[in-house]
């Protein structure tokens, strides 16, 4: 009986002789890019006044954007509004000017693709206004392309004195 | 067809041996190739128990089998999407699971491997190409052997990049020296970056994986 198990056994082992093998799988990959766009601008810019007196109050505000647009039919938009106006009350008002004619306006300057709003906007709290377009098939670079917002802000006696503060949304979109 | 009572188990063996014998039989289980004999004794009982007669003929015979390196890629997904980032021009992302078994021998190994076989699009066409570089992946923990890890590789249209390395002596299912599940696997975290510049668009490629033991 030990015998026939050693026999067994010694055979057994001497047989696993090694061949390679292998085998495959195939998986297809699926991916769509859509149209898409993001914008980054300064946290907080502050008004100056320089040279004469009542000169207008001044600003700018720095933007880096990226986005891609459809490649036949889309387009793209970079709008802002002020969402809260001046506070407190007493100074600056876009809403409810303290005189008529005062206003925030602003001109822009937008690397291409985009294209900067033309001549000399003025910022509303009711309707986002232009500050960049973009054509179909548009494409930033990767780390994003540059543009600015130069803010005017009319600079009236009848203010009075002291800090306000206002908060301007820039969206960007795309198609 | 064997019966349980002949199989060898160590209390099998005591009732039909007897102590002396049932040492002898003891060792050869508690060997390395204890579970083979084990096999090969249920399904050829008569080598080992063969009939009591007053005249009792031994008769040898030679069982071979051979037990060669395999290696089956048990599921591969068929078809997966790249999921579009939540934060805009970050990556497209998915996760896919490679199942496996493998055996592999104490001079062997074995590899799973992937190759693009066709790209998203031609490089500098526009579109996401793999030839340029734009298709990466990352590996979670593989189940048996060693996956490709947390560094990002990069996938390749022109030649095999790895996914799994499997050690020699290793094996599938069962329980130790194999994995304790019958089926192994490894995640995969595939990530083609998503920048302006790529064209809108549908695109879509071919991966090939290929698992390989010896």
């Amino acid at each position: 009986m030990r015998k026939l198990l050693f026999i067994a056994a010694a055979t057994l082992f001497t047989g696993a002789v090694a061949f390679g093998q292998s085998n495959t799988g195939n998986t297809t990959l699926n991916l769509t890019v859509a149209h898409e766009a993001s914008i980054s601008v300064d946290s907080s810019d502050n008004f100056s006044t320089t040279g004469s007196v009542f000169n207008p109050y001044t600003a700018t505000t720095n933007f880096t954007y990226k986005i891609r647009t459809t490649k036949a039919t889309g387009t793209g938009t970079i709008t802002t509004e002020v969402t809260t106006d001046f506070s407190p009350t007493g100074g600056p008002s876009v809403t409810t000017p303290p005189t008529a004619g005062d206003a925030l306006t602003y001109s822009c300057t937008v690397a291409s693709p985009g294209t900067g709003c033309s001549g000399t906007q003025t910022a509303s709290t009711s309707s986002a206004t232009s500050v960049a377009t973009f054509g179909a098939d548009a494409h930033s670079t990767a780390a994003g392309n540059s543009g600015s917002v130069a803010w005017s802000l009319t600079n009236d006696p009848v203010y009075g004195t002291g800090a306000y503060t206002a908060t301007v949304t820039f969206t960007i979109s795309a198609t | 067809m064997a019966s349980d009572a002949n199989c060898i188990t160590p209390g099998n063996a005591a009732r039909q041996l007897g102590p002396k014998r049932t040492e002898s039989v003891r060792r050869i289980i508690q060997s390395r190739f204890g579970a083979i004999c084990g096999i090969v004794c249920c399904a050829f009982p008569w080598l080992v128990f063969p009939a009591k007669s007053a005249a009792q003929t031994v008769v040898t015979q030679t069982v071979t089998i051979q037990v060669s390196p395999l290696g089956n890629l048990s599921s591969v997904p068929a078809s997966v999407t790249l999921a579009q980032p939540t934060i805009p021009f970050t990556s497209f992302t998915k996760t896919i699971t490679i199942s496996y078994q493998a055996r592999t021998t104490p001079s062997g190994g074995g590899a799973i491997t992937m190759q693009v076989t066709t790209d998203f699009s031609a490089a500098g066409s526009g579109g996401p190409s793999v030839a340029n570089g734009d298709l990466t992946y990352t590996c979670g923990a593989a189940d048996l052997g060693t996956s490709c890890g947390s560094s990002p590789i990069t996938a390749s249209t022109t030649t095999q990049t790895n996914v799994v390395q499997i050690p020699s002596s290793a094996c599938t299912g069962g329980g130790t020296p194999c994995s304790s599940t019958n089926t192994n696997s490894v995640t995969m975290n595939l990530s083609l970056a998503d920048t302006p510049a790529l064209t809108s668009g549908t695109y879509t490629a071919a991966l090939t994986f290929t698992i390989s033991s010896t």
